[in-house]
């Protein structure tokens, strides 16, 4: 069976590193766009890697249309609707779903509120047929919203045990303020604030074809779509939906520090970061480069930095979060307590090191591979083609996105770079949130600025002891 | 083909006949989706499966080590895990974190995780960098080279990580660390997976070295390929890269069985950073492969997988007790990647005011209505449909780009000498009928096979919300 070899020949056959072959052209497969005479835009691709398909529907509203005491309004209609309907109460709605070896979610974002489906390709005009179903004639039954409201108090409460989940929305507050991205989701006031009557009157205002779009990528032929889409959503009835407002983001003055106090945390979640630019903004794939080459990647400045080097955290992380009205950074670290100040420090430190100096030659080059790389493996599957293409429609993308993508990326140059890193990564305007211990920290956070402490609710403290 | 009863084939037949279908057709109804799988052994005991798919062009390119945390060192919990982050420090010829920064470079992303019964080293990327991938895993496989500083800044690392994903979180995710601890009684199956923070502290460079040489050896481990590829280009390049690491003689496997459960166990711990309450319960589970395994394959989706299922109408719509369950044969895979001991594991959150008890009795009312009466036939044909769905989501899929099925060849190769199972294992799920079902929900899910676990915060949260009024 197995035969041991004297030790001196164990690297003997070592073989020489190969060179990697030349990029291989990839493009989407095609897309074919309908509008229905409703309004509902139809975008169809035939990618049939398995005998699957997703299917999407995006409504263009989303959590920043909420009133302010509403919060979170969007994500309560994007439930409720899937709690029951004209003809089905939510226990066969959700039967019906398992039924057919399908799945149904929803998510309300920002700007959208996006329900996503997967299930197999011979089950699409029933897929399609729950999804209408769901859309257009939801009951809201007083029942069914009550319960919504006490799991969703509930679910809350469970979340603000999360140090993630806090310092999220910590940081979204801290940015954002009395914008309407500060808010992440529903509060345990704005819950109470929310009754039938404005979840019936959001979804009669804004659930409408024509502020909606339907995405179907898998093993189907268009066609056939646009026929099954017909029948189930062609007599959706149009509507006028409220214009949405788009309130001017603050101005950040300084570095604004917020500690969130958390007993017993034995890491600091550490949050650091600025505004950027909107998601249609041309200027976005250079931004994203910028932002693998300084902390996106695993093999990255900031990951290289802090991770393994300083061994002081497991999962650093670099997001660049672009929407509809704004865009943010955010450089995000879970470090122990005791090297919380100098994390601070070694961000920031990386930062000013990018926005001086720019990209080296070999980072840049590499850094293009990547993103043509990733680009090629986030669209390998139907459900990476189609979240996509829900961020090309959700945000008006040019038309030709997907072709000229990779193509874009490769034209980027140091320079623009070099000005992407300084638009993208903010110093001496930027945000600090820290979420932890205050006691088990304080002494590192001396010479940062001035400290403004919240609770894990973000209700304004005095100085924890 | 699988064998239905007659009953079942009339049913299938006239349910694919129905317009608006609530009650999919049974999966034999369906034409079978395969894909083409190529198997052979290298002379120094490498296996390597490959997959051809071409349409993008990536590959997956994933090596299995047949070792996980069950059989690691004792005194040194956690160590498995050290040791797959040790990988990536440096080898012959490559230095440390290098073979990320060569994939990345060529477009491609890496990781690794490790498993109660394997470690796996994997990366997606444009196939026209297959061979560089094929010739890191061999450098690594051949000849690791680590330093004591790498070694100090990887637990360093690790300690990170276990105190982001348990130690400062509410629960300290109990329900696949401390149930295993609690449900199990011989140490393979009862330590801390994840490492205590002073053993883990404790590991030294000899240690490492050890591990290596007596664990990643070609002989132990399984090579797959899925992607834009040929098996011909593969097995060129498999001989070329890997054919000169010799095999290593390997230790003889350890007994990791369980012996049966008799008693229901209860526990409960007091949790400073949870603000709600939850429960996890577990069951053994029968061995892998056995006709009950497969019974409660079947029943699984129709318990937890998703709003519809038994359990969560039960515990969250029916008794108000709970806003969430979740729960599977594996939370860290599939049904079919783990070799030894499983547990069939749920951890549900719920309201402030109920009580683990009352959970456990809804719990055991819906497993009992299963023991009793069984499940119906659409129900089970419902099941195997939402498998077939599930399945073909890990062909395509499954966390990167074709690592689902990637993985599920690895494990079948590794553990059943048989990656072209991929293709009949729906079949072999095809064959449940409900009586299987009954008689294997009689024999497993019964309170004597049940251990769980009551995390309570320490402090009394200020606003309780009721659970719902009937």
């Amino acid at each position: 069976m197995a035969t041991v070899l004297a030790p001196g020949a164990l690297f003997a056959q070592a073989t020489p590193k190969p060179a990697v072959g030349p990029e291989r052209p990839f493009t989407p497969p095609p897309r074919v766009e309908r509008t229905l005479p409703n309004g509902l835009q139809v975008v169809t691709v035939r990618y049939p890697t398995v005998p699957k398909v997703s299917v999407v529907l995006t409504v263009r509203s989303g959590l920043a249309e909420d009133p302010a005491k509403q919060a979170g309004l969007a994500q309560f209609v994007v439930d409720a609707v899937q709690e029951g309907t004209t003809s089905r109460d939510s226990r066969k709605l959700k039967r019906d779903v398992f039924a057919m070896g399908a799945t149904l979610s929803g998510f309300a974002g920002q700007d959208t509120s996006t329900f996503t489906m997967r299930g197999l390709a011979d089950t699409l005009p029933q897929m399609l047929d729950i999804l209408a179903d769901v859309a257009r004639n939801p009951t809201f039954s007083q029942d069914e919203i009550d319960l919504l409201k006490t799991n969703t108090k509930q679910g809350l409460q469970a979340q603000l045990a999360s140090p993630q989940f806090v310092a999220n929305r910590a940081y979204r507050q801290a940015l954002f303020g009395a914008h309407p991205y500060a808010r992440v989701g529903p509060t345990p006031e704005s819950v109470d604030a929310i009754d039938r009557a404005a979840i019936a009157a959001y979804h009669k205002a804004h659930y409408r074809p024509n502020n909606a779009f339907v995405i179907v990528t898998g093993d189907v032929t268009p066609d056939t779509v646009t026929a099954a889409v017909q029948k189930a959503f062609g007599s959706w009835a149009r509507g006028d939906v409220p214009p949405s407002a788009t309130p001017a983001v603050p101005e950040l003055q300084g570095r604004k520090i917020v500690f969130v106090q958390r007993p017993n945390s034995v890491q600091s979640s550490i949050s650091v970061g600025n505004f950027a630019i909107r998601r249609n903004d041309p200027r976005w794939p250079v931004l994203q480069l910028a932002n693998q080459i300084y902390g996106a990647a695993f093999d990255s400045r900031l990951v290289r930095n802090i991770r393994e080097e300083k061994g002081y955290t497991y999962s650093p992380q670099s997001q660049f979060q672009a929407m509809e009205q704004a865009g943010f950074y955010r450089a995000v670290a879970d470090v122990r307590n005791d090297v919380t100040g100098a994390t601070v420090k070694e961000i920031y430190g990386e930062i000013d090191k990018f926005r001086t100096g720019g990209p080296e030659p070999d980072e840049l080059t590499n850094a293009k591979t990547y993103m043509r790389g990733l680009f090629v493996i986030q669209n390998a599957t139907q459900a990476g083609l189609t979240n996509t293409l829900n961020t090309m429609y959700s945000f008006g993308l040019p038309k030709d996105y997907p072709e000229t993508f990779q193509k874009t990326v490769t034209n980027l140059n140091g320079e623009a770079v070099k000005t992407g890193a300084q638009m993208l990564l903010g110093s001496e305007k930027s945000v600090i949130v820290i979420v932890g211990d205050y006691a088990k920290v304080k002494d590192q956070l001396t010479g940062l600025g001035e400290i403004t402490f919240v609770d894990i609710n973000g209700k304004p403290i005095s100085a924890p002891q | 083909m699988a064998q239905l009863t007659t009953r079942g084939l009339i049913a299938a037949v006239s349910l694919a006949t129905a317009a608006l279908l609530l009650a999919a057709p049974a999966a034999l109804a369906q034409a079978r989706f395969t894909v083409p799988v190529e198997y052979f052994t290298l002379p120094n005991g490498l296996k390597v499966v490959v997959s051809e798919d071409r349409s993008a062009p990536v590959a997956l390119v994933e090596v299995m080590y047949n070792i996980g945390f069950r059989i690691e060192p004792k005194g040194r919990t956690g160590f498995a895990h050290l040791f797959e982050h040790m990988m990536f420090q440096g080898s012959s010829q490559v230095k440390k974190m290098e073979h990320v920064a060569l994939m990345q470079q060529a477009g491609g992303v890496v990781n690794g995780s490790t498993r109660l019964d394997y470690t796996n080293y994997f990366q997606v990327l444009p196939s026209n960098a297959l061979e560089m991938a094929l010739w890191l895993e061999a450098d690594r496989m051949r000849s690791l080279d680590v330093s004591a500083e790498n070694l100090k800044n990887q637990q360093n690392v690790v300690s990170e990580e276990v105190r982001v994903n348990v130690l400062n979180q509410p629960h300290a995710a109990f329900e696949w660390l401390d149930i295993w601890q609690k449900a199990n009684t011989s140490w393979n199956n009862a330590h801390n997976f994840y490492g205590d923070l002073a053993e883990l502290e404790a590991a030294t460079l000899d240690d490492v070295r050890g591990f290596f040489k007596t664990y990643y050896a070609p002989n132990n481990a399984v090579l797959v390929v899925v992607g834009d590829t040929t098996a011909a280009e593969v097995r060129k390049l498999a001989e070329k890269h890997f054919g000169g690491i010799p095999s290593q003689k390997l230790p003889p496997p350890p007994d990791v069985s369980e012996p049966p459960q008799k008693e229901e166990k209860k526990n409960s711990r007091e949790d400073k950073l949870a603000r709600t309450p939850a429960l996890a319960v577990a069951w053994h589970l029968p061995e892998r492969m056995t006709r009950d395994f497969f019974a409660l394959s079947v029943l699984d989706p129709l318990l937890v997988s998703d709003e519809s299922a038994r359990v969560y109408q039960k515990l969250v719509r029916d008794d108000r007790l709970a806003i969430s369950v979740i729960g599977a044969f594996n939370f860290l895979g599939t049904n079919w990647d783990v070799k030894g001991p499983m547990l069939y594991t749920m951890r549900v959150d719920y309201m402030n005011d109920k009580t683990a008890d009352q959970v456990l009795a809804s719990i055991e009312t819906v497993l009992s209505e299963v023991r009793e009466k069984g499940i119906s036939e659409s129900e089970l044909a419902q099941a195997k449909t939402s498998l077939r769905s599930s399945f073909l989501e890990d062909l395509e899929g499954g966390g990167m780009p074709r690592f689902g099925r990637a993985n599920l060849l690895a494990a079948f190769a590794l553990f059943d000498d048989d990656p072209k199972r991929i293709n009949t294992i729906l079949d072999e799920l095809d064959k449940v009928t409900v009586e299987d079902v009954k008689a294997a929900a009689g024999r497993w899910f019964v309170p004597t096979n049940r251990t769980s676990i009551d995390s309570r915060p320490v402090a009394k949260p200020t606003a309780a919300p009721q659970g719902g009024v009937r």
